[in-house]
């Protein structure tokens, strides 16, 4: 008795593994792999490793038109390897759309400085700009800094966080920016005007 | 004999033609113009000051101040009744001459005068110095215009010949000697309030050989080509500024780094070098950036490339902006980063070891942008390797850095004569850009002894613009002379519009050196073009350094 209950299990373990294989198959074929939700597409076809030193890095991925249609958020996941994202094009996502670029800074969303990978999520709304009807052609991104960094970009993953399975509904936040740090002490006593005597 | 002189004729041909396309050095005698714009100086009685923001380190590598004014007919009276003053120390005590002990006096129109810095009693121009200013005191009403004020070097020899040393230079009238009387105006309070305006530098052109037009593409001999012929240089005549040429800057410089600190594996020929060179003079640059590492990696011989560099960069009456690094700081050249190494010995050694790159009026940085090192828990440590544990230990290594070069040179003979620092700070360090947990990372101490602030700052790349950066930094650090260390239009796009932007910002008071980051060759920044032809923003940039 125990031993026909092993066989069954085990038979439905490999017909569940064997649909599973048949899925992957299927997905493979097709140019954007769907994850998981109905509408997820997964836009980056292989990672990318950008590196720069005083220089800006970046790479870019072609989009079928429309592949943006009924999505309404990008998760996009990295390593920035301990790099302090800078702000604006030192750390940018781009929306390409013929000659109009719209963009956010990865340093607004992510967890800046962290060594070790990370996702952030992306409102397309927050592509200042941008709306649904745009046809996207490309996305790009691209990094600066002054020194030697490296930056791995795993996946960039577009669904719509209304209806995902992913579940994400919440918009993140740009972080509060404004910078609140005190005055320093002048090195030489005051006052001091602004302009010699009037002329 | 006919086939002879046919011989001689042709070998004569081929001279020419070498001689043609040879080289030229182009020389730029370099002169420091302190003043931004004229001071107007006009009052019915009663006393007037100007001042003017300087870099601490102006007077270094100067001896002479050159002074043209117009008294339009007024009389001035002695002692600090018509005082050209320098602060030093900084803000404390007045050094200053007596203008009416100069010059034709009550002479209507103007006239230049050539004041040695010694006169200045007590002025040491081997340490840092405050503002330059001028108080004029009057009974009767006065209205005097100083339209320029430059810093010169002025050969001891030439001193010593000049017989118009201390008077006025464009007018055959001798000065008439002047008559002490005790000033009967109150003694200036020695704290004052200050209107820091721009420092300025004047470039003038002069070949030195065959001319050829600097805008024109030089050929550069291939290496297999048979050495032509030299002409012999033809005596290059003594620079004479002009006051009327006008530069922005007293520090207008152009970085070499893609052709020094880049290319130490595969190393440019000296006619390329010279050819950059002579663009980098049209341009109007004073001083070049070389940036060549302190060791040899194993792939070249980077002190032999510096060598040539400054060598050829001395050619053309440029002074050198010293801006080498460690190799194994940033970790370039295949090191690895190490935070284990006495860079403060490996730099005294250097400058100890080769005392012929340096001379004076040089700037010295010890590391340009060592925050890029990494600070644990401020800055982003590449490698995973941080430099400096904190911000304190950081500060002190930035103070001890220029301590120990000043004592290195101290050791070559050159104790005072080289201006010391100019760290490039990013916006994050300097005055916490997109950096809310910034608390003042550079302490008081720091920037007390660097006497300016440095950044190397590209807002385009980090989505802000120069003219805001700069009012920020102005408020963090009020009254702080600040240098531009790089800036270029690294993002490309409209290139000249963001020349035209961002130095235009950085044409204010406050900022004394402007160093564009990099001249070529390669990116969106570069000024020329592997083959030395220009690139669209040049000029912008030329009208800068030359004020067209």
């Amino acid at each position: 008795m125990k031993k026909r209950a092993y066989f069954i299990l085990g038979v439905l373990i490999a017909f569940g593994m064997l649909i599973y294989g048949a899925n992957l198959y299927t997905y493979e074929k097709s140019k954007y792999s769907r994850i998981r939700g109905t509408t997820s597409v997964q836009l980056l076809p292989s990672s990318w490793h950008l590196v720069g030193n005083k220089s800006i890095s970046d790479a870019s991925v072609t989009l079928e038109p429309n592949v943006l249609i009924n999505n309404n958020t990008l998760k996009i996941t990295f390593d920035l390897h301990g790099l302090c994202a800078r702000p604006g094009p030192a750390s940018s996502v781009d929306l390409v759309s013929g000659k109009k670029i719209f963009s956010i800074s990865i340093s607004d969303y992510a967890e800046n400085c962290k060594n070790g990978e990370q996702s952030i999520d992306t409102p397309l709304s927050h592509f200042i700009g941008y709306d649904s009807k745009i046809i996207i052609d490309s996305i790009n991104i691209s990094f600066w800094d002054p020194t030697i960094y490296s930056v791995d970009i795993s996946s960039i993953i577009a669904y719509n966080a209304g209806s995902s399975v992913l579940g994400i509904s919440t918009d993140p936040k740009i972080k509060n920016l404004k910078k609140t740090f005190p005055q320093i002490t002048p090195l030489r006593p005051s006052p001091y005007a602004a302009e010699s005597l009037p002329e | 004999m006919e086939k002879k002189l046919s011989i001689i004729i042709l070998l004569l041909g081929l001279l020419f033609t070498f001689a043609a396309i040879k080289v030229t050095a182009v020389r730029a005698a370099s002169v420091t113009q302190l003043l931004t714009r004229p001071w107007s100086i006009k009052a019915r009685s009663g006393s007037i000051e100007r001042y003017q923001l300087i870099d601490s380190n102006a007077l270094k590598g100067n001896n002479t101040i050159r002074l043209t004014y117009n008294l339009k007919g007024s009389c001035l009276d002695d002692g600090d009744a018509s005082a050209i003053i320098f602060d030093q120390p900084i803000n404390r005590t007045w050094r200053y001459i007596s203008l009416f002990r100069y010059g034709k006096k009550c002479y209507n129109g103007f006239q230049t005068i050539d004041i040695p810095l010694s006169d200045f009693k007590g002025l040491d121009p081997s340490k840092p110095v405050g503002t330059f200013h001028t108080r004029i005191w009057g009974r009767r009403p006065y209205d005097i215009e100083i339209n320029s004020a430059i810093l010169v070097n002025i050969p001891a020899y030439s001193i010593g010949l000049q017989t118009t040393f201390g008077n006025i230079l464009n007018s055959p009238t001798p000065s008439q000697i002047p008559t002490p009387i005790p000033s009967k105006t109150p003694t200036p309070s020695p704290t004052l309030t200050i209107s820091p305006s721009i420092f300025v530098q004047i470039n003038i052109q002069i070949p030195t050989n065959t001319p050829v037009p600097t805008n024109t593409l030089v050929p550069t001999i291939p290496p297999t080509t048979t050495p032509p012929p030299t002409i012999a240089p033809q005596p290059s005549a003594t620079p004479v500024p002009t006051p009327s040429t006008r530069a922005s800057w007293s520090i207008q410089s152009v970085s070499s780094m893609k052709e020094t600190k880049d290319r130490v594996c595969y190393q440019r020929s000296g006619d390329f070098i010279a050819n950059w060179l002579n663009k980098a003079v049209e341009i109007g640059a004073n001083y070049i950036s070389i940036e060549t590492p302190y060791e040899n990696p194993l792939c070249g011989d980077s002190l032999e490339y510096t060598r040539i560099w400054v060598s050829k960069t001395r050619d053309r009456g440029l002074k050198v902006w010293h801006r080498h690094m460690p190799l194994a700081f940033e970790g370039i050249y295949n090191s690895s980063k190490n935070s284990e190494i006495d860079y403060l010995k490996l730099i005294a050694n250097y400058i100890i070891n080769n005392a012929s790159l340096f001379a004076e009026g040089d700037i010295f940085t010890p590391i340009p942008e060592p925050q890029n090192g990494g600070i644990a828990g401020v800055t982003y440590c590449a490698q995973g390797v941080c430099i400096f544990r904190n911000a304190f230990e950081f500060n002190l290594w930035l103070r001890n850095a220029i301590d120990i070069s000043e004592r290195a040179f101290n050791s070559i003979g050159l104790g005072g004569k080289i201006k010391i620092g100019y760290y490039g700070f990013d916006g994050f360090v300097a005055w916490g850009h997109n950096n809310p947990d910034w608390d003042g990372i550079l302490e008081d101490e720091t920037v007390s002894k660097m006497g300016n602030i440095t950044i190397d700052h590209y807002p385009e790349i980090v989505g802000t613009n120069m003219a805001q950066d700069l009012d920020e930094l102005e408020a963090r650090y009020p009254n702080i002379p600040i240098i531009i260390g790089e800036w270029g239009t690294i993002t490309g796009g409209d290139t000249e519009q963001q020349v035209r932007n961002s130095m235009q910002a950085a044409r204010r008071p406050s900022v004394v050196g402007f160093n564009y980051w990099h001249f070529g060759v390669g990116g969106n920044e570069e000024l020329i073009s592997e083959d030395f032809s220009i690139k669209k923003q040049f000029d912008e940039v030329q009208g800068f350094f030359k004020q067209l």
